[in-house]
This record gives C-alpha cells, sequence and structure tokens, in this order.
C-alpha cells in the first residue's frame, strides 16, 4: 500500500459452504480512477464489493482503503462510500433527509454538514427533487441519491455494486455520467458486467471468474495487448496455398481464413505481439514477391467484449 | 485524487470500547423514532391495545348489566364478578395483550432491514452494528411503553374509574412501569431472535413460546419459581405498588436477562453476514 494506492486486497478469499465465491484476490486499486470490475454472474464481484464494504468476513486475506485495514470497523467504513446493487432507503424520507441523516452518521471532522448535503445534491443533479418523499424517486434518482449518500462523508473510495444494470437507457446515461464526473474527487471501485459501460467510463479494470482475478490493467493497456498479437490481412490473387505460405513467414504464430471473395481473401494472422510490426513488414513483401495485391495489412481492433470473452472463454493470460 | 480525504484529528476509539460499540446511536435512535411516528404501527398498536384493556376492564359492569336487564334461567349459578376498581385495572392487564402485541410489533422490525438491504446500507456506514441494534430496541421499547402501555392503561383507568370508583394511584404506578419492563424484556427478546433467525413468523413464535413457557413450567415444577423468572417482573412490580413482601430476586432476573439479551444481541449484530 502506498499513497497512490486507494484499495490494496492481498489474498482476499470467501468461502461459503460448498461454494468458492472469492479466492486470494490480490489487487491494486490507483488514487483516483475509475475502476470497472468485471465479471460474468456469478464472478464474485459482488462478493468482492461486500468484503470491501466491511459487511461480511473474509475467509482468509485481507483488505485496505487509504492503508486502514477493513477490521478497524467504524474507522474504515469513513473512508468507503458504499452503493448496493439495488439500493433501498426509507420512503418515508424525502432526498434531503437521506442526506441529512447520513451525514448525521459521520464525525463533525468530515464536513458532512447541512451544505454539504446542498451541495451533494447539486452534484447528482437532485436539488430540485430534493425535499420530495423517496416513494416519488424513479429509479435513476434513486441510484443518483444512492450516489450523494455514498458520497457525503468525503470517502476516499466509493464502491458501486451494479450501478446501472436495472436502469433504462436515460437513468443509465445519467449515473454513468456522473460516475465520469467524479473523476479526480475521489476513487470510484464498481462491478459491472455490461462491457460497453466499462470502455465509456473506467480507466482501470479488472476482470473477474468463477472468484479469481484474471487479469488487471489500465483499461487502454489491457487493450493495447490484445491489438498487438493480430493481424487482418487481405490479399488480392490468393489462391489455397497462400495461407500456408503466410503461415511460414518468420514471426506468425497462426493463419485463419476468414473471408473469400473471388481471388481476393482475408485472414486473420496471429502473432507475437512483439514481432508485429515485423510481420507486417513480411506481408508486405510476401505479396510484392507473389504478385499479390496486398489490400489490407493492419493490427486488429479488439473492443473490451472481445477481450472479455477471450479471457473469460480460454482463461487466457497476456502477459 | 484531488481533495477528498479529511483527515481524522481524533483519536480512534479503541476496537470494543463502550464509545465504539455504540457508535452512531443517538442518529440511530431519532431515525428508529422518526420511523415510528411516519408509520401506522403505532397507532394500530394503541388502538387495538386500548380498545381490548378498555373492554377487558368493562366486563364486569357490562355482565353486572346483563344479569340485571337480561332475563336468565335462574337455576344457573352466577359467580359474581369484583366491582372493585384495581381488580378490574388487573383484570384488562391480566390479558396480556399489551406483551402479544409488542411481540408483533417488534418482529418485523431487523428483519425486514436484513431482507431487503436497508440493514447492509446502515452497517457500511461508520456506526457500530450494535448500535444499530440498540437503538431499534430502544425506539421500540420507549413507543410501545406509551402507546402499548401508558396510554391504554391511562384509558383503561378512565373507564373503570367511570364504571367502578377510581384504583389506588401507587399500585397502577406498578402496573405502568411492570408493563414497561415487560415490554422491554419481550422487545428484546425479539430483536435479539431477529439476529438469529431470519423469519418473522420464527421470531413471533420465539416471543410468544418465552411468554407461556415459563407460566406452564412453572405449574409443572413442585419448587416457587416464579420470583425467578424474569416474565414475572409485572407481578412483581404490582405486588411492590400494593405493599406486598416481593423482595429482589425478579428485577435481579429481569436485569441479568436483560443484559445477557443485549450482549448476546450485539455480539450476533457483529458478526452477521449482510
Amino acid at each position: 500500500m502506498n499513497d497512490v494506492t486507494a484499495i490494496s486486497t492481498a489474498g482476499l478469499t470467501k468461502h461459503y459452504p460448498g461454494v468458492q465465491a472469492l479466492t486470494d484476490l490480490t489487487l491494486d486499486v490507483p488514487t483516483g480512477s475509475i475502476y470497472g470490475f468485471l465479471g460474468p454472474n456469478g464472478a464474485g464481484k459482488s462478493t468482492t464489493i461486500k468484503l470491501l464494504a466491511g459487511l461480511t468476513r473474509p475467509t482468509s486475506g485481507g483488505a485496505s482503503v487509504a492503508g486502514i485495514p477493513v477490521a478497524a470497523g467504524p474507522a474504515y467504513r469513513r473512508e468507503v462510500g458504499y452503493l448496493a446493487q439495488e439500493p433501498r432507503f426509507y420512503d418515508w424520507m424525502t432526498g434531503r433527509d437521506t442526506l441529512r441523516f447520513i451525514a448525521s452518521l459521520y464525525p463533525p471532522e468530515r464536513g458532512a454538514n447541512d451544505g454539504r448535503v446542498g451541495e451533494v445534491l447539486s452534484k447528482v443533479g437532485l436539488a430540485d427533487a430534493a425535499d420530495r418523499r423517496l416513494k416519488t424517486y424513479s429509479g435513476g434518482m434513486r441510484q443518483r441519491l444512492g450516489i450523494a449518500q455514498a458520497l457525503i462523508g468525503r470517502p476516499s473510495v466509493l464502491l458501486l455494486d451494479e450501478p446501472v444494470s436495472s436502469l433504462d437507457p436515460i437513468g443509465r446515461r445519467e449515473v454513468l455520467d456522473l460516475m465520469r464526473d467524479l473523476k479526480g474527487e475521489t476513487t470510484v471501485f464498481y462491478s459491472t458486467h455490461i462491457l460497453d459501460d466499462v470502455e465509456r467510463v473506467s480507466d482501470h479494470v479488472a476482470i473477474l471468474d468463477g472468484g479469481r482475478l484474471v487479469r488487471s490493467a489500465p483499461t487502454d493497456e489491457l487493450l493495447d495487448s490484445f491489438n498487438q498479437d493480430r493481424l487482418r490481412v487481405v490479399l488480392g490473387g490468393a489462391d489455397d496455398s497462400t495461407a500456408i505460405a503466410l503461415a511460414a513467414l518468420p514471426g506468425v504464430v497462426s493463419v485463419e481464413p476468414v473471408e473469400r471473395d473471388g481471388d481476393t481473401r482475408t485472414y486473420h494472422v496471429r502473432v507475437a505481439p512483439t514481432d508485429a510490426t515485423a510481420v507486417q513488414v513480411a506481408v508486405t513483401r510476401f505479396g510484392a514477391d507473389s504478385g499479390l495485391s496486398v489490400a489490407e495489412n493492419q493490427l486488429v481492433r479488439l473492443g473490451l467484449e472481445d477481450v472479455f470473452l477471450r479471457l473469460v472463454n480460454t482463461k487466457e493470460r497476456a502477459s | 485524487m484531488t481533495a477528498s480525504t479529511i483527515p481524522t484529528t481524533k483519536p480512534l476509539p479503541r476496537p470494543g470500547s463502550r464509545t465504539d460499540v455504540m457508535l452512531g446511536f443517538r442518529p440511530l435512535v431519532r431515525k428508529d423514532l422518526a420511523e415510528w411516528a411516519h408509520g401506522p404501527r403505532a397507532w394500530v398498536v394503541l388502538i387495538v391495545t386500548a380498545t381490548f384493556m378498555a373492554l377487558s376492564a368493562a366486563n364486569a359492569w357490562l355482565n353486572a348489566w346483563v344479569v340485571a336487564n337480561v332475563p336468565t334461567d335462574p337455576s344457573v349459578a352466577r359467580a359474581p364478578m369484583s366491582m372493585v376498581p384495581f381488580d378490574n385495572v388487573m383484570t384488562a392487564v391480566g390479558s396480556q395483550i399489551f406483551v402479544i402485541v409488542a411481540i408483533f410489533a417488534s418482529m418485523s422490525l431487523l428483519i425486514v432491514e436484513r431482507e431487503n438491504g436497508a440493514l447492509a446500507w446502515l452497517a457500511s456506514k461508520p456506526v457500530a452494528r450494535g448500535g444499530i441494534w440498540a437503538a431499534k430496541a430502544f425506539a421500540a421499547i420507549s413507543v410501545l411503553w406509551v402507546v402499548a402501555a401508558i396510554i391504554p392503561l391511562v384509558i383503561t383507568a378512565a373507564v373503570v374509574t367511570v364504571l367502578y370508583g377510581a384504583p389506588s394511584i401507587v399500585p397502577l404506578i406498578g402496573v405502568v412501569v411492570g408493563a414497561g419492563a415487560t415490554i422491554a424484556l419481550f422487545v428484546t427478546v425479539v430483536l435479539a431472535a431477529s439476529t438469529v433467525v431470519s423469519s418473522q413468523p420464527a421470531v413471533a413464535a420465539i416471543g410468544i413460546a418465552v411468554m407461556i413457557l415459563p407460566t406452564i413450567v412453572a405449574g409443572i415444577l413442585p419448587i416457587q419459581i416464579e420470583p425467578y423468572l424474569p416474565t414475572s417482573i409485572l407481578g412483581w412490580a404490582v405486588g411492590l405498588g400494593l405493599g406486598a413482601d416481593v423482595g429482589v430476586a425478579t428485577p435481579v432476573a429481569w436485569a441479568v436477562s436483560m443484559a445477557a439479551l443485549v450482549a448476546f444481541a450485539v455480539g450476533r449484530m457483529e458478526r452477521l453476514e449482510l
């Protein structure tokens, strides 16, 4: 743990009888990041968030936020703002009542006073609805109120469990925009299975599957690591022997014909990530030497969904 | 990150210290009292308990009126019912309606919040779980003492005064205090049970078992155990109000039971997986 690490977990493990919900999670979440915690249903995302919120005890391992271990109890929870997947508030309260109540649970030095309540209500766009009973709030408003109550005590980290999964497109957009606006103010660690959202707002990502961490990295770095190992090559005048000839080029790992249009054929050429440029040069030379027209010879750009599926389905771990 | 963390200037409380165990108690009590005030539960308790107790107290007068005004078979012997004012207060109290109502009114307090996630939400804040439990217990005991005991007893005393004459004040105060202690015991039992089981009927069953079983067991055993039962606190308080020599075994048993239940519940709260 150092001053650039907001959340640190070491060997965090939670096993229930017959279920290994989370096994040996070791993760460092950089301060100020919007950290997407990805995984299919049952991957252990909610378990991790609950462990980090101090709501359940680990079987082994530990976690800390801003250098304070979970075991510190209330002192730890002052540094954490938590929003559950389906947050339940008290419907007889107004939005402002809810924030005032939560603010009253923090010590005075956290500055969670009426001024802070107004400030947070404005931040989440609920200033106009602040004095309405919660039973009149839409799903998106409730979720924004959920983020507001998590922010009220000026936590070091926001833990959001599937913050947009139950929202309609408008509510989802509102909450994602709000999360993006929080960058620089606090660290946001959120779980989701909606890959598009992660690509839109997260600067870091971790992928969990079967209770185990598959990969964690800055989002761009993760995508780039998968964008260095596959070329899309389109050759005019190619025949059945062309794929074999391509596979024989230095640095090529494998060749997969993917499309054929007359004598124009498209191949996915798998290469070692460090050899991509050299292979591109070799393909160009091969085309010229073989009398083939090279219509395309570039790296395949994978989206996060492709990367996620490759990692989860094949447990492929890029170095 | 820019400026989101304000350093803590006060020393952190020691884990397990009294301050730590009850952290957040006051604002949580305010919230729980406001919740009672906003819902219909307190009104329902008041109406049911007051009506039942007032009618129970009026039973002897109604019975006498029926005997006097409705022709009946003269061969059927009828024992006259007491028209002594305090006896009729005790008839109303003896129904134990306020205990049953307290059990049913408090059986959902913790369990519903466990089920819907509100308890997890609160527990994620910088409060002690013991504080959450204690605030619920304190608010429920305070409200139920007023709406299931004090107000219904005032109404019952008024009915008794109109129908039979004014009851003695000191024993009546004993009833009010004893009813409060009994409500406190059963709310504590129910909320402690709510930390162990997660079904409202099961919690209610535990509360009712605690209400009934001691009486049954006391009836079976050849020795006198009532004075040592915490559930005898109402009888003890009434006896004290009437000037009887009631000893101290019952309030000691009550206090020890309460302390044990609170310690158990707070310990369970700390271990709950939310």
